[in-house]
């Protein structure tokens, strides 16, 4: 006698399958099982889970920049039937601390912004997004690396180089770009994220 | 032959009582009650190539306790199809029933 013993909490996502034909040969399946063994399904559900998981995280600007503020964008998801509650927060390190209250509706998504700020400049920052834990832990947290940098640097290729601004053809980005350095202030004074260099098509290695 | 379900949602916790099978607190270890020539296989639900864990048919009630201990606790789905399509060629290995 073959005794088949399937212990499962029989979640719908995972025994609900997609399709009709699929449904059906899932039936099917079970039935052949019962003309072979004496089937018994065992629930090991229990009582059902509190469950708030972060789904993605997002950097839409892919840089940070130290001292300005940049997005990231967070999605939550209830599984559960009742709105939940939860404070979203990351650590504090090494980004400045952030911490929200989210309120997700019963069985819907969510999508937060936070604002976050970078105060020293490094090469690559992890961030993470943390709730409170709940009865499924792993989806609790969710990390990302975003580059880090104090400025951004952006090469000109300049195909009519001119010592006025107004005849060289990179003179009007340059200064939009930084307006004070192109005033010739030193550069602490520049409250722009951008150091533009300049360099002819013929010679970028060499800026002018 | 048992079939475990070792999908994401099998880690669930809800007060102290926990879905997956931690050592010793599994409360279906109670099914392993065997009597002499009765032998055991193991197929687990995940994404794994193969869901078939003990596919030689094992005597060794003990033996079949300590490698449901090892099974890890995984982060996926779980895919449901495969794992039932692997107990039905077990169950086909099987001797038939008299």
């Amino acid at each position: 006698m073959i005794e088949l013993f399937i212990i499962s909490d029989f979640q719908a996502t995972q025994w609900s399958l997609e399709t009709p034909a699929e449904e059906s040969q899932l039936r099917q399946l079970l039935q052949g099982f019962e003309t072979r063994a004496a089937m018994f399904l065992v629930d090991a559900s229990g009582p059902p889970p509190t469950n708030l998981s972060l789904k993605s995280f997002q950097v839409p600007e892919q840089v940070a920049l130290t001292g300005r503020p940049f997005h990231a964008e967070v999605t939550l998801v209830n599984h559960t039937s009742e709105d939940q509650t939860r404070e979203i927060e990351n650590p504090g390190r090494p980004v400045v601390r952030f911490s929200q209250p989210v309120t997700v509706a019963a069985g819907a998504e969510q999508k937060i912004t936070a604002t976050l700020k970078l105060p020293e400049a490094g090469s690559e920052v992890l961030l993470e997004a943390r709730i409170a834990s709940d009865s499924i832990a792993t989806d609790n947290q969710i990390q990302r690396v975003v580059a880090g940098r104090k400025h951004l640097e952006v090469l000109l290729v300049d195909g009519r180089p001119a010592p006025k601004l107004a005849e060289s053809a990179s003179g009007f980005v340059k200064l939009t770009l930084a307006p004070a350095m192109s005033a010739g202030t030193p550069l602490a004074a520049d409250s722009s994220p951008f150091i533009p260099t300049i360099c002819t098509s013929g010679n970028w290695r060499r800026p002018i | 032959m048992l079939l475990i379900d070792g999908s994401l949602s099998m880690s669930a916790r809800v007060g102290t009582r926990h879905a997956w099978i931690g050592p010793a607190s599994w409360p279906a270890r109670s099914f392993l009650s065997s009597g002499a020539g009765d032998t055991f296989n193991l197929c687990r639900i995940g994404n794994a190539v193969s869901p078939v864990i003990i596919r030689r048919p094992a005597h060794d009630r003990e033996d079949v306790l300590r490698e449901i201990d090892r099974l890890p606790q995984l982060d996926d789905a779980g895919d449901l199809s495969a794992s039932l399509r692997q107990v039905q060629d077990l169950l086909s290995e099987a001797l038939p029933i008299k």
